[in-house]
């Protein structure tokens, strides 16, 4: 192997890097922080990632490059996990972020109440239905995918969607129907101000 | 799902009536056996009523969720980060490298635990984390890898997805406390911001597209049996890495060259980490893009009816808009219309008044109001395409003047006889936008639906380095279109034209001829197009409409501009369509619309001609926003020329005349009038509709091309009470009034909010969809808000 050639490859490892990176850091991150709660460990997680990723030949990935960074992303945290017991933090932690402003009656506040309502919606969801709903909704990804990436049977990523979306709903209804409004924004702070 | 329960056996709370609503697991198209699983499951739904609303609520709550996690923070890693990847990259061979982030504290193990409530928000205070991202993108811009290197290609939803062995833990044990993201200053040096790259990046945007002569060509029928692993790997010829995201956050936004410069030193003004900041919770990062909880909790919005594609009218975004004026008919007797008003005007009353406030005047826009109902219009008899019909009486606010409707209705579309479709669908989407990314996708596999198993579809992303997903692939073979469908990905910076370029290519390559030769444009609120490529964008479309091959764009998102006059990169496509949609279910809507008939034309190069009988006709004017084309213009050239009519579509323009004193028309019965032939001196203005019968295809030479025709009306003056007109013409007047009252219009006249209730009372007509109730609830919103009476929100349902 001449050194051009090495240098080409070199390069081209880069690259293909830097446009991971570029396609998959942002969706990794919010689901890094899903799991963990908090961004700079978050981003931790997803640089080791892609830290791993350096290390791999692009051609074993053909195919399943973003099955292989969530996974990547899932198992750190997970291990981290077991060592530091933090795993529902991130329940908390998004508890706590719904616990924040007073809403002003614009429809900006209106906008950003929706995704704190969801957020503290989701929060109260169980972890598993929480991360699968995530996956499907936010990161796109199939039943199947859902499936490699928890290990769970795809009948089973049906059964915790199905229950997570139905809670959902619910909920959602709740929300709507005005009066106890406050309660249901908030489901872990009930009486938090709003 | 091995032992799942046969469709029949179904309840509304089968986990299966889930999947089967989001076209996932057993039902997920690139599942061996999920035709056959769907054809029982349809129809056992079809069966059920209590099935079908299932599934309606299904889609609707995943919508919702899907649109509200889009809204969440999107986070960039700090430019530090990413280079020590990268630099790790160039020499992978050591062992994994210690992270970048430096001044952390050790402790792994009490530092987790102290930095979630110390340190963290997870979404970090949405402006914050919006201003972070964008700033972050803005920097990235710049470091966009070279659009002409090579790079493997690697593609997803192979289905070989296995957990990779190596994913394991090590590295975490020695990691060190992390810490807040690095400073500005260090991404603004970073060394990898570069301008060689950019100017690679744009210098030759050619090569991320591949040259249309090496397009990969297969033909219609050939590229039927593309198979899964083809659609996934094809990357353009000469095209560089085509990673296939599973999702498409890659940039954050395109911006002009100008901002990306800017990037560094935009970057160095959002400190990254602020770890004690309160989550201020800004609109940036939520956008208030569609009203998810509005359309669940107010109402969905009703979608615009019938007919209208929105185009011209260029307008001059955020400023004030008049209203034409009078015109004399001795000095300007000529006067014309535009065929596709936009038709955002009307949603935007409304959601100001939902909201409990006026509009803004510049939200009221009386041809868009006007256009935004259909009316009844006699279909063409014989072999015109098009109808005209024309009601004159006196004006409700102005009784000596006459107030004209006039109403173009084109033939209906012949499903039967429906030519060749050859779509092409370039989808340009800024990353973040993934709900938007799924109505489009959601709404595409409608339209496949809704293919002939000989029109073609191809698929295809306007991002940095474009991609063809499915080549122009023969509708028969819809398992391959669905799958191209669900590997569209928003992988951000689209670049406009050259991704335009590209899908007229294969558009042109594949051209039927005489058939419907279509490219459909998908774009959101965060696409520009460079300033500099804006002209030629425009000669692309203008050529390309001439050629045959027409365009409909599509905005998603409630930051889209309404209108392709306020999208300054958007030319306004001739013979094109423009429509945008701000909620899941007005992207369904608008494409089912725009796309799932494939409206044919009926007619092109349709021209409106009115002219002004000076012996009748004082002044006149068009009820209308001025627009640059307007027109006022005393002798409008060819107008609008070049527009087409498809089938079905109607417009509706209303003319306020003030006679001449002498006039005092005959009394006349009630009624539309009849249309004759044009001339007659007692005439009070004749139209003129001249067209060419659609080549649908490309244009034969000018000797054979089908010679101009016209349909020529002759409107006699007629005095006649607004009270005596058609509920149609009322409600119109109605509608115009409305707008004028909010305009607080000096052309109002006596018109009160009252006179505008009766109209709207009188005008309700049959109603079939109930869009003239709504009319009637609004004006009776803006009626009590500007008496200054205290309108209560509408209650959520």
């Amino acid at each position: 192997m001449n050194p051009s050639s090495t240098s080409n490859q070199t390069n081209e490892r880069v690259e293909w890097v830097r446009a991971s990176m570029e396609r998959h850091e942002a969706e990794l991150l919010r689901y890094a922080l899903s799991l963990v709660g908090d961004l700079p460990s978050a981003e931790d997680l997803v640089q080791d990632a892609f830290f791993k990723l350096c290390k791999q030949e692009p051609e074993s990935l053909r195919g399943r490059l973003v099955p292989w960074l969530f996974t990547v992303v899932r198992n750190q945290a997970l291990d981290r996990h077991r060592r530091e017991s933090r795993w529902p933090r991130a329940a908390e932690a998004e508890a706590s972020q719904v616990a924040g402003n007073s809403p002003t009656p614009s429809a900006s506040a209106q906008a950003r109440d929706d995704v704190r309502n969801l957020m503290s919606l989701l929060t109260a969801l169980p972890p598993n239905q929480r991360e699968v709903v995530r996956l499907k909704f936010q990161n796109q990804l199939s039943y199947r995918e859902i499936s490699h990436l928890t290990r769970l049977s795809e009948t089973n990523v049906g059964f915790l969607l199905h229950t997570a979306l139905k809670t959902l709903r619910q909920r959602f209804e709740r929300l709507d129907a005005g009066p106890g409004f406050s309660q249901a924004r908030s489901p872990l702070h009930p009486s938090s101000p709003q | 799902m091995k032992s799942s329960p046969s469709p029949a056996d179904w309840t509304p709370d089968s986990p299966e009536l889930t999947a089967f609503a989001l076209k996932d697991g057993p039902f997920d198209p690139s599942v061996p056996g999920w035709a056959e699983r769907r054809a029982a499951a349809e129809q056992a739904v079809a069966r059920s009523a209590p099935l079908r609303a299932e599934i309606g609520e299904i889609r609707r709550v995943a919508d919702d969720v899907e649109t509200d996690l889009s809204r969440e923070a999107i986070h960039r890693l700090s430019a530090d980060r990413r280079e020590a990847v990268l630099a790790y990259a160039r020499n992978p061979g050591r062992g994994l490298p210690r992270r970048s982030s430096a001044g952390s504290s050790p402790e792994a193990d009490s530092g987790w635990h102290r930095l979630w409530s110390r340190v963290t928000r997870p979404a970090m205070g949405y402006s914050l984390a919006a201003a972070t991202a964008l700033s972050i993108g803005l920097a990235l811009w710049s470091a966009w890898p070279s659009a002409s290197r090579p790079s493997p290609a690697v593609a997803v939803r192979s289905g070989a997805s296995n957990a990779p062995a190596e994913a394991s833990p090590s590295i975490s044990a020695d990691r060190s406390t992390p810490t807040p993201m690095p400073t500005s200053a260090s991404a603004s040096d970073t060394p990898f911001i570069a301008q060689p790259q950019e100017e690679t990046l744009r210098g030759e945007p050619q090569l991320a597209w591949g040259s249309p002569g090496r397009l990969p060509g297969p033909s219609a029928a050939s590229t039927a049996t593309v198979t899964s692993a083809t659609l996934a790997t094809s990357p353009l010829p000469g095209s560089p890495a085509s990673v296939a995201g599973l999702n498409q956050y890659g940039l954050v936004a395109p911006v002009d060259s100008a901002d990306a410069l800017a990037g560094p030193a935009s970057a160095a003004a959002f400190p990254t980490a602020i770890p004690t900041a309160a989550p201020a919770v800004a609109p940036a990062a939520a956008p208030a893009a569609d009203l998810a909880r509005k359309s669940r909790g107010l109402q969905a919005a009703p979608v615009t009816p019938t007919a209208q594609a929105k185009t011209s009218m260029p307008r001059p975004r955020a400023q004030t808009t008049r209203e034409i004026p009078f015109q004399s008919a001795a000095t300007a007797p000529r006067s014309t219309f535009p065929l596709k008003p936009g038709n955002t005007s009307y949603p935007q009353i409304r959601k100001a008044l939902q909201e409990g406030q006026l509009p803004s005047p510049d939200a009221v826009r009386l041809e868009e109001l006007l256009n935004y109902f259909s009316y009844d219009y006699p279909a063409p008899s014989g072999s015109d395409p098009v109808s005209a019909q024309v009601e004159v009486a006196d004006s409700p606010w102005s009784p000596d003047h006459r107030l004209v409707k006039i109403g173009l209705q084109a033939r209906p579309a012949q499903t039967a006889g429906r030519p060749r479709a050859n779509l092409v669908v370039l989808v340009g989407l800024s990353p973040g936008s993934s709900a938007r990314l799924s109505w489009a996708q959601r709404s595409l596999q409608a339209l496949i639906e809704a293919l002939d198993g000989r029109d073609s579809l191809a698929l295809l992303i306007d991002g940095p380095q474009g991609r063809l997903i499915l080549p122009p692939t023969a509708a028969a073979d819809r398992a391959s279109l669905i799958r191209g469908v669900r590997a569209l990905r928003a992988e951000g910076a689209p670049r406009g034209l050259e991704g335009l370029r590209r899908a007229y290519a294969l558009a042109d390559q594949h051209h039927v001829p005489g058939g419907i030769n279509r490219v459909v444009w998908i774009v959101d609120g965060e696409f520009s197009a460079e300033a500099g490529t804006r002209e030629a964008l425009a000669t692309l479309i203008r050529e390309q409409t001439d050629w045959g091959v027409f365009l409909s764009v599509m905005g998603l998102g409630s930051e889209v501009p309404p209108e392709s006059s306020e999208a300054p990169w958007m030319p306004t496509p001739a013979g094109g369509a423009y429509a945008s949609a701000a909620t899941p279910s007005e992207a369904q809507a608008v494409l089912r619309r725009e796309l799932q008939p494939t409206p044919a034309a009926v007619a092109e190069n349709v021209t409106v001609d009115v002219r002004f009988n000076p012996a009748r006709v004082d002044q006149w004017r068009l009820l209308s926003q001025e627009s640059q084309a307007s027109a006022a213009a005393p002798n409008p050239s060819p107008p609008h020329s070049g527009a087409q009519m498809e089938a079905g579509r109607s417009v509706t323009a209303l003319y306020e005349i003030v006679p001449t004193r002498a006039t005092d028309g005959p009394r006349a019965g009630s009624g539309p009038e009849s249309v004759g032939p044009s001339g007659g001196p007692s005439d009070l203005l004749s139209l003129e509709v001249g067209y060419r019968s659609p080549t649908n295809g490309r244009p034969q030479d000018p000797a054979q091309s089908s010679p101009p025709r016209s349909l020529q009306v002759g409107v006699p003056d007629v005095r006649r009470s607004s009270d005596a007109a058609t509920a149609d013409y009322k409600f119109a007047a109605a509608v115009v009034g409305y707008g004028l009252m909010l305009r607080d219009s000096p052309f109002k006249g006596d018109l009160t909010w009252e006179k505008v209730q009766i109209l709207a009372e009188e005008g309700q007509g049959p109603d079939r969809e109930g869009y003239r109730a709504e009319f009637l609830q609004l004006v009776r919103q803006a009626r009590a808000l500007q008496d200054g009476a205290v309108v209560n929100r509408r209650p959520k349902e």
